[in-house]
């Protein structure tokens, strides 16, 4: 068995136990409900794709490292706990194949989640946002599925952020009770600690009005939230257009994003 | 040795192979650069001219220079017929922030078109302008060239016709810059709240002169010098009084002098046969008479007419009504004291500017389709006042009557109270109209600059009625309408009016909100507000929003304004007032975090209202408590 069969085998083994996890259905059916709920109660998909993004936003940096932590943090503990890893020891798998395996597998069924309820609502936009009547002439204005997409696509790279954070809470905790609190902490780091962190910071005068952006930049939520206003709802907001440093928000979530599962390689390598 | 990849592994790779590409692709497109191309003007949602001056504009064939602006949050093109027009709507605080930033701006071009200032100046062209981009055009102003409101700035694309043109025409060249930063005397609606004293004043000069037509010395007494009315007329020199006796006179009377016909408790009797006094001349007055017996035609014979006028059909139709009183090119005539019963009209005025209409009773017909209006003026303006209208189609009509002023009346029963086509410059204040069949005040024709001060409305289809523009309407009251307010008008300014009671208090309803509603209170209405199609409106002017009952903050609020933002199209807003529990809905976190962001990108709401400083008093606190009482007295009876 190569290396590459190895990674491929767990991907393979989790999409197959996902696929019998009837739990993960309910899930999507109650996210996609979530999500079209908020964006019909704001109005946002008649208006358009920048208006959608913009109801959408606030629920999904909560919604979607929720899911994330989800489908994740059992993904390293369960087997650890279980005493699957001490015998992969015993095959020629080496854990970088098998933590990749595992989180590409999750991925997928993240993605998945995430990714179908989104694509679903820009449907809608696609089909239901239009003018009210059409005795005047109209265009899109700076409004563009294009800016959809993008915000499709930073939301499920902060989707994968946010999985490979619960990897390495998930290969810490080694036990499922700790998974869960520590999972729970996590979440909470990520949605509300990094924004409150700066903001206390520039309480504090830790934080300046030429160094927030770069704060605001380094954590997940901070970075995510900063390229959606700099890709996506910048055309909303004229005369603005530093809302963070892109270069460092792309760098910041790379970081935390390779770091961590890097993080969880050698965690689980260790044991 | 790699082995071959599964078709498994294969699909996977491409599906991440497909994702990354799309991906990259969204965020490698430049979305800045598309720009949109120009439409047909009758495409656009337009703005700025009024229906007298398009109907003049189409009528003479004189060519408005227009503009088309394409906004980056606005999904209908907007037009605006003149340059000035466009450039002082583009320079409206707070524009941008409702509309986004223009992604395009197309201006009229007349470059090889065979433009001139032809009859009057007016600005004419064989040819219908193309379209240029505004800041590649060469605007010749300060010439000669007029449209019918104002001068005319006309747009080349081609700088060497703009001087041609300079040269035939007057004027000089700029660029759209020199353009774009210019300021137009165009009258806003603070303006036009300003004007409402000194129309006020102008309207109680004319009154006044009026009045001394009471005091002209007695010529001729009907009844003992002349056995008829008309003989009396004939009889009696200029400026002197027609004195008519006690008694019922059976005639019809022209009068074509300056003198006043007076009487002491006399009736005339048409006999129901068409109008029973014509005035043919200047200051005349016709005082003191009961009126009865007119003619039942409610318009005249649309056809009769050979004025080429864009509204000839109206003027002919309109102003040939049966009437107790009629005045044709009478200017100053004065018309007092009189109590008419009319199947038809109570008093026409056309073309008789100055004429003033006071302390008139006009009782209508029981339904408003047999009968017709109250005072028909058209043409010039006049003063309606101290007068009370029941019954008929409606209280006052105004067409072409720019300048008008209605004052301190009473409607009752009618279609509308006061009716104003094709009428701007207008002031309607301190009326009160109940009963009405469809609205107690409504403007059609897009007429500018009027004022609506401190009338009552109560129990009517719909309370005030606005079209046109850059009007003022302030201090009303409206109580148990099916519709309190439209707000129709744009760029108008709609203040410290009371909503009470109504169905709906305010209908906003133009397509293009540019409207400032401050300091209205909307209480005990079924909905505060609701909105048309269009853009978020925003219900909030220097810091200051509306009283909206029921809105109010968790804390309790100790300043002027809630530190909360009010929306009353919001389904947990709109039932702040009909239920406590829609508080419990608004804290939730969702319900919040909805809300917060939403504001970034009102341009493309369709169909809301917010405000974002409600007042945390009325700004009416007598009338509202007055309204208040009176409803629980109502209840407990």
């Amino acid at each position: 068995m190569t290396r590459a069969d190895g990674f491929w085998t767990v991907f393979v083994r989790e999409v197959r136990a996902a696929i019998r996890t009837r739990a993960y259905l309910g899930l999507l059916a109650v996210l996609a409900a979530a999500l079209f709920g908020v964006a019909r109660a704001g109005g946002g998909p008649a208006g358009g794709y920048v208006p959608t993004v913009v109801d959408l936003l606030v629920v999904v940096e909560v919604l979607v490292p929720t899911v994330a932590f989800a489908v994740g943090y059992r993904a390293i503990a369960d087997p650890a706990a279980r005493g699957e890893l001490d015998v992969l020891e015993t095959y020629p798998l080496p854990s970088w194949a098998y933590v990749g395996g595992v989180y590409a597998g999750r991925s997928a069924v993240l993605l998945t989640l995430v990714g179908l309820p989104l694509a679903a609502l820009g449907v809608q936009v696609a089909t239901t946002a239009g003018p009210e009547t059409t005795v005047f002439a109209s265009h899109r204005g700076v409004d563009s599925p294009l800016l959809y997409v993008r915000f499709l696509a930073l939301t499920l790279w902060y989707a994968l952020i946010a999985l490979s954070l619960a990897f390495v809470l998930s290969a810490l905790a080694g036990s499922r009770g700790r998974a869960l609190v520590l999972a729970l902490a996590g979440l909470l780091v990520v949605t509300v600690g990094g924004d409150v962190a700066v903001f206390a910071g520039l309480d504090g005068g830790l934080v300046t009005s030429e160094t927030l952006g770069g704060a605001l930049a380094m954590t997940p939520a901070g970075a995510y939230r900063g390229l959606v206003f700099d890709q996506v709802l910048y055309v909303a907001v004229p005369g603005r257009s530093a809302f963070v440093s892109g270069a460092v928000a792309v760098g910041s979530l790379l970081f935390w994003w390779v770091g961590s599962l890097v993080a969880t390689e050698l965690v689980t390598d260790t044991r | 040795m790699r082995p071959r990849p599964t078709t498994g592994q294969a699909l996977a790779l491409t599906a991440v192979a497909v994702a990354a590409l799309v991906f990259g692709a969204a965020f490698a497109v430049d979305l800045g650069s598309a720009r949109p191309d120009p439409v047909p003007f009758d495409r656009t949602v337009e703005r700025g001219i009024t229906m007298a001056d398009a109907q003049i504009a189409r009528n003479r064939e004189i060519s408005v220079p227009k503009v088309e602006v394409f906004y980056s949050q606005y999904r209908y093109v907007v037009g605006y017929a003149g340059v000035d027009m466009a450039v002082t709507a583009l320079s409206e605080p707070g524009h941008e922030q409702q509309f986004g930033y223009p992604l395009a701006v197309y201006v009229s071009d007349y470059s090889d078109k065979p433009v001139r200032c032809g009859e009057s100046n007016y600005l004419e062209t064989d040819v219908p302008p193309d379209w240029v981009l505004a800041s590649d055009a060469s605007y010749v102003v300060d010439g000669r060239a007029r449209v019918p409101s104002s001068p005319a700035i006309v747009p080349f694309a081609d700088r060497g016709d703009a001087e041609a043109f300079a040269e035939d025409c007057g004027g000089r060249v700029v660029g759209w810059e020199r353009i774009e930063n210019r300021s137009f005397d165009v009258d806003e609606a603070e303006t036009v709240r300003e004007q409402v004293e000194p129309r006020r004043e102008r309207a109680a000069a004319a009154v006044e002169g009026a009045q001394r037509y009471r005091d002209r010395p007695v010529s001729v007494v009907v009844g003992r010098d002349a056995a008829t009315v008309q003989a009396g007329v004939d009889a009696a020199p200029p400026n002197t009084t027609v004195l008519v006796a006690n008694g019922t006179y059976r005639e019809q009377v022209t009068v074509d002098k300056p003198v006043t016909l007076r009487g002491a408790g006399a009736t005339l009797d048409g006999r129901g046969n068409g109008t029973v006094v014509t005035v043919t001349a200047d200051r005349a007055a016709v005082v003191g008479f009961e009126v009865v017996g007119i003619g039942n035609q409610t318009v005249g014979n649309r056809s009769a007419s050979d004025s080429e006028a864009w509204d000839a059909a109206v003027t002919t139709a309109y102003g040939n009504s049966d009437a107790a009183v009629t005045g044709r090119n009478a200017s100053g005539l004065y018309v007092a004291d009189l109590a008419v019963d009319t199947p038809a009209s109570g008093v026409v005025l056309r073309g008789s500017p100055g004429a003033v209409v006071e302390n008139v009773t006009v009782d209508g017909t029981d339904d408003w389709r047999d009968g017709f209006m109250g005072v028909v003026a058209m043409h010039a303006p006049v003063v309606v006042r101290d007068s009370a209208f029941r019954g008929g189609r409606d209280g006052v009509y105004l067409h072409r009557a720019d300048g008008t002023v209605i004052q301190n009346n009473t409607f009752t029963e009618n279609r509308f109270g006061v009716h104003l086509m094709y009428t701007s410059r207008a002031l309607v204040a301190r009326n009160a109209a109940r009963d009405q069949e469809y609205s107690g005040v409504v403007v059609m024709t897009d007429p500018a600059a009027n004022a609506v001060v401190g009338n009552t409305v109560s129990d009517s289809g719909a309370g005030i009625s606005m079209s046109g523009s850059r009007s003022y309407v302030a201090d009303n009251v409206v109580v148990d309408t099916g519709r309190g307010l439209s707000t129709n008008a744009a760029r108008s300014l709609y203040e410290r009016n009371v909503l009470y009671g109504n169905d709906i208090g305010v209908a906003a309803s133009t397509v293009v909100p540019s409207n400032i509603v401050t300091e209205n209170d909307f209480v005990a209405n079924e909905r505060h507000a609701v909105s048309g199609p269009g853009p978020l409106r925003i219900y909030t002017h220097e810091g200051r929003g509306n009283y909206w009952g029921g809105a109010a903050d968790l804390g309790g609020s100790a300043g002027p304004t809630l530190s909360q933002p009010y929306s009353p199209t919001d389904p947990v807003d709109r039932r702040l007032h009909q239920t406590d529990a829609a508080f419990v809905l608004r804290a939730a976190p969702s319900v919040r975090g909805l809300r917060a962001l939403r504001g970034t990108t009102p341009g493309f709401r369709r169909g809301s209202i917010v405000d974002t400083a409600p007042l945390s008093t009325p700004a009416n606190p007598e009338t509202i408590a007055m309204l208040r009482n009176q409803t629980q007295r109502e209840a407990s009876t």
